[in-house]
């Protein structure tokens, strides 16, 4: 069997099911209603980000900080329009991975060196820094009021006031597909999976020559980047950005979610994503004065019953689909 | 070397596929954006769908609560009567926390799924700030009550997007006429404002107008206490030691509480003349224990029951009556900023049912609604700044006094001046700072 | 040199509040190695609760002398129900999971118990600010203070030096030492472990709702007082070292000072000051101050 046969068995459940995933969700908008496909966009912006947070997940390690991230990329869209002028969605996407990745690029070589709670607290000292630095220099960042932006052109072309959420939708889309692929890629590379070793027995992975530093480091830098490009896209949706997407309770949710979905796969955010926002528009809408009690019996019924959080509900489906694959090609 | 040709050539084949996939999409979208066909002659609905929206969680929870406990009982009085063009009302309540992206996919949701006509609250500025822009994209008519940026208007114009109530540029401006007439002797001035938009905004308003009114008091310190602090000591240190003549503060609902709370036995009120701009929350929640002397303002035009001789109109204390026999408490401003918003919306209605003589599109409210005046409770509103869209009215201002509420035992004000609209309020399309700036050194406007 | 006997006023009067809310959160870290979110619920929950007990109390005409007591009994009733309640039967089903997955489970609890909170009290604020107005004032440093302020540094310490005994010169004491180092020779030498867990998050739960109770009288009680506090007390508890109540109280003694001198000299910095504190000791002692390094197991 030629390498590119034997590469794409292995690799193919994984890359069909997100080619499906594609299918599916550009199909969607012919179903569901208009304000389902907001919803959806939200959904996916949050997906993406999330895998950032898997990643982190993966090497054991969990940040209550990456709302950092996501401020920095909602605030480089903000003044890239307001300051530099920028009206270009494609331009604004890479300001938001630069401006997202050399901050995670600085922050990483002081933060990849801690594990446990302390990566946990001082990920999230740091993002209560930013979010004070947002609310004091008000008078650039509009403190709590925050900057509203109007949706930019994509590639050159401003889709009509009518299609506006439905293009943003597709490229939205586009990009998630692409966040899939690159997470699919990252975690069956060599490093991704020093990166699972790491969180299995770290002082092994070094022992084997394997650079534990640099693989957190890079991990780092990617879910740094990710949640950059969910703040971006976050704003393009919202049309609205504020200093709270750098408090802990932002960062909290994002958490939220990633357990929610499980870690299983780069799929899995991408459920916990859409079930979350879901549900907390469900909660909203039967009990408003409730909603934070429905909200916490979900999480807490899903941490006591379903451990590997909803992606674990996949597993015999998932396997019963490789073993026919494999089969197929007998 | 055909390792990397392939990996090439996959490359290219899945850029390419991007790229046709990108443009197939495009094209499906523009074949999706067709205008929208001219609306037909609308019916008149089977009931009028309205959102209130408002905080039912979190610090400002007892805010929110008041505000749709009273639109759920006014909008039960307007449909006793019949409703508004003998449609009736049904509110839907929606709790205003979880962030700005929340309130925006909140509002989306009903707009687009409820079908809801109209949506009324909203008390915190960037919230308004992210919605206004949103009802214009899907053309609902959207009041706001609560919050107090000036932003709102001054820098952006809607179409769809109002607020009934007034905002903190008149109240701040309200604050410094009333207490230059208070104490024309003053010489220095603190401020402990929240560390927020809305603390740094009401400062400069009150400073700036302070500067115009009485350009040789000087500010002595301003403290800016971090949005969600209840311990104020060192703020009352520092105040204190200081000894201003006036204390400005932004501080509202538990948070103005809790530092009455710590400042009244510390001496602070009896030291120096404390200006509580949004003060008039705190008289109803803290009750008989809220010290007297203190200069309080009130959201809103008319909060009758704090006033010692309520000549307000009988429809304002019948419905605070009405609201203390059903909830058994009193209400709170918030509440009536709820009704003024429902009231601004039925004048809207009725004024383009009148002429038209039928049911109007949403376009034919808005356009009523623009430039309007009617009747709230007591207080005669007219909208008149914002291209039509933000609500001026008179602003009331008074001292906590000896004299005290017969049931609840709170003290009702003393000294009470009621300013006329156009006096705290600058002319139209002017900027409120700009128009202070303006006021002749020394004089008011 | 007034300014600074104030600053130093403001600040010990600051630090003392700071302990009494964080040292709870410090103590569950130290023995169950769980970072308790719902922290800031057992705060507002012996806030509530306290209050209520001391309005309850003084309808019944009593002496005001005894609300303190009040407090401090209302503050032990929560602790005991909630904590117990708690740990029974949530905490104990995820020891044997991950760090985060426990600390979801405490954010989720966090949630439940807001809005638990809210249906049982309501959102209008509660004031029980007899205990407050009860001390009258005294005058330091040219400035007038209320007295209840100073009640704060006893309490903390008194508080203080009860752990202190409970865990160095009481037999119990001993058994949470052994617990924390190893729980497997624990369970093989005969000593209830899941028993020693429970007494001790229902310690730290007291600490939590004392914190609450004695903040009561000084403040309006509103729907989410507890999310600032957890902030606050992650602050305190990250700088001082996860699971050291000295190092409680030196975090909360820097946080304190630094907030009062930034108040008095540099009102701007306000905002910056727990954020700063915390970041610089993070970045030069990451397991802060008094905290002790993980050892890596192989």
């Amino acid at each position: 069997m030629s390498l590119l046969r034997k590469r794409l068995l292995t690799q193919s459940p994984m890359l069909i099911a997100i080619l499906g995933t594609l299918i599916i969700f550009a199909l969607v908008p012919l179903f569901i209603p208009r304000w389902g496909l907001f919803l959806l966009t939200v959904a996916w912006t949050k997906a993406i980000l999330v895998l950032g947070i898997v990643f982190l997940l993966w090497g054991g390690l969990v940040s209550f900080g990456h709302g950092l991230y996501f401020a920095v990329g909602a605030y480089a869209v903000g003044f890239g329009i307001k300051v530099l002028g920028i009206r270009e969605g494609l331009f604004l996407v890479g300001l938001g991975i630069i401006a997202g990745g050399g901050m995670a690029c600085l922050l990483g070589l002081l933060l990849a060196r801690y594990r446990g709670i302390f990566f946990a607290l001082l990920n999230m000292a740091f993002s209560m820094v930013v979010y004070a630095l947002l609310l004091k220099f008000y008078r650039i960042t509009g403190g709590t009021d925050g900057i509203s932006i109007s949706p930019p052109t994509l590639a050159g072309f401003m889709p009509s006031p009518t299609s506006l959420r439905l293009v943003y939708y597709y490229f939205t889309l586009g990009i998630g597909i692409l966040s899939l692929y690159g997470a699919h890629r990252f975690s069956s590379s060599p490093l991704g999976y020093s990166l699972r070793a790491i969180r299995n027995n770290e002082v092994r992975v070094e022992y084997m020559g394997a650079s534990v530093r640099r693989a957190i480091y890079i991990a780092y830098v990617l879910s740094g980047i990710l949640a950059a490009i969910g703040g971006v896209l976050t704003a393009f949706a919202v049309g609205h950005i504020v200093p709270e997407y750098s408090y802990w309770t932002q960062s909290a949710e994002f958490v939220f979610v990633a357990i929610l979905g499980g870690t299983g796969s780069p799929l899995a955010p991408l459920a916990g994503s859409i079930v979350f926002e879901f549900v907390r528009n469900y909660a909203f809408k039967l009990s408003p004065y409730t909603w934070q009690l429905s909200l916490g019996i979900v999480l807490l019924l899903i941490i006591l019953f379903l451990p590997g959080g909803l992606w674990s509900l996949t597993k015999p489906f998932a396997h019963r689909g490789t073993k026919w694959l494999l089969q197929l090609n007998r | 070397m055909k390792a990397t040709v392939r990996k090439f050539s996959f490359m290219l084949i899945g850029s390419v596929g991007c790229l046709i996939f990108y443009g197939i999409v495009f094209c499906v979208s523009i074949a999706f954006a067709q205008t929208k066909p001219a609306s037909p002659i609308p019916k008149a609905p089977k009931e009028l769908k309205v959102a209130l929206v408002d905080f039912l969680s979190g610090p400002p929870a007892k805010a929110g609560t008041a505000a749709i406990n009273a639109g759920r009982l006014f909008i039960e009085q307007i449909n006793e009567a019949g409703g508004i063009g003998g449609v009736k009302i049904k509110p839907i309540i929606v709790d205003e926390a979880g962030g700005v992206e929340k309130q925006v996919t909140e509002y989306r949701r009903l707009v687009l799924d409820e079908k809801v006509d109209a949506v009324l609250g909203y008390l915190s500025s960037a919230d308004c700030l992210a919605i206004a822009p949103v009802a214009d994209e899907l053309k609902t008519l959207t009041i706001f009550n609560g919050s107090g940026t000036s932003k709102l208007f001054e820098q952006r114009d809607y179409k769809y997007a109002f607020r009934a109530v007034n905002y903190e540029g008149s109240e701040n401006v309200a604050a410094a006429l009333y207490v230059t007439s208070m104490k024309p002797d003053l010489k220095t001035i603190v401020g402990i404002n929240q560390d927020y938009a809305w603390g740094r905004d009401s400062w400069e308003t009150f400073e700036h107008a302070m500067r115009r009114l009485k350009p040789g008091a000087k500010v002595l310190e301003t403290l800016w206490p971090k949005l969600g602090a209840v311990e104020f000591s060192a703020e009352i240190s520092k105040s204190l030691a200081a000894k201003p003549d006036v204390l400005h503060t932004s501080l509202w609902a538990g948070f103005l509480d809790s530092f009455i709370k710590q400042a009244a036995p510390r001496g602070v009120f009896k030291e120096t003349q404390v200006v509580a701009t949004v003060g008039e929350r705190s008289i109803v929640t803290i009750g008989k224990d809220m010290p007297e002397g203190i200069i309080v303002g009130g959201r809103g035009g008319f909060v009758p029951y704090i006033l010692p001789d309520p000549k307000a109109n009988a429809e304002a204390k019948k419905f605070y009556e009405m609201y203390e026999a059903r909830f058994g408490e009193m209400p709170i401003a918030d509440s009536f900023n709820m009704v003024q918003d429902i009231l601004a919306m039925k004048a809207a209605y009725e004024k383009a049912i009148k002429a038209y003589g039928r049911w109007p599109t949403t376009e034919e409210v808005v356009k009523a609604l623009e430039f309007l005046q009617f009747d709230s409770l007591g207080v005669r509103v007219s909208m008149a700044l914002g291209k039509g869209h933000q609500a001026i009215h008179p602003q009331v201002f008074g001292i906590t006094g000896s004299q005290r509420h017969p049931k609840w035992g709170f003290p009702l004000l003393e000294k009470v001046k009621i300013y006329p609209a156009e006096k705290v309020n600058p002319p139209s399309t002017v900027k409120h700072l700009d128009w202070i700036n303006s006021w002749p050194e020394g004089k008011g406007p | 040199m007034t300014t600074l006997t104030v600053i130093l006023i403001d600040g010990i009067i600051f630090a003392s509040w700071l302990f009494l809310v964080s040292v709870g959160l410090t103590f569950i870290y130290g023995v169950l190695r769980i970072l308790n979110v719902a922290h800031g619920s057992l705060y507002a929950l012996g806030a509530y609760m306290g209050a209520s007990m001391v309005l309850l109390y003084l309808k019944t005409g009593a002496t005001p002398y005894l609300t303190y007591f009040v407090l401090l009994v209302a503050a032990i009733f929560m602790g005991i129900v909630a904590g117990s309640f708690i740990e029974t039967i949530f905490l104990r089903r995820v020891y044997k999971r991950e760090e985060e997955v426990q600390l979801l489970l405490t954010f989720s609890l966090f949630l439940i118990l807001e809005d638990v909170i809210k249906l049982i009290w309501g959102v209008s604020p509660y004031f029980a600010d007899k205990p407050y107005a009860l001390l009258g004032q005294m005058r330091l440093g040219g400035v007038i203070y209320a007295s209840y302020a100073f009640l704060l540094p006893g309490i903390a310490l008194a508080s203080g030096a009860i752990i202190w005994f409970i865990v160095n010169r009481t037999r119990f004491g001993k058994i949470i030492i052994s617990v924390i180092t190893d729980r497997e020779i624990c369970t093989s030498m005969g000593v209830n472990v899941p028993r020693v867990c429970t007494f001790a998050f229902i310690i730290g739960a007291i600490l939590a709702a004392l914190g609450g109770a004695f903040t009561a009288p000084m403040t309006a009680l509103v729907p989410g007082i507890g999310v600032e506090v957890i902030v606050l007390a992650f602050a305190v508890v990250a700088i001082g070292g996860m699971g050291s109540v000295g190092g409680a109280v030196l975090g909360s003694l820097m946080v304190g000072l630094a907030r009062a001198a930034a108040i008095h000299l540099f009102p701007e910095l306000d905002l910056f000051t727990i954020y700063l504190v915390m970041s610089l000791v993070l970045l030069f002692r990451p397991q802060g101050l008094f905290g002790e390094v993980e050892v890596r197991r192989i």
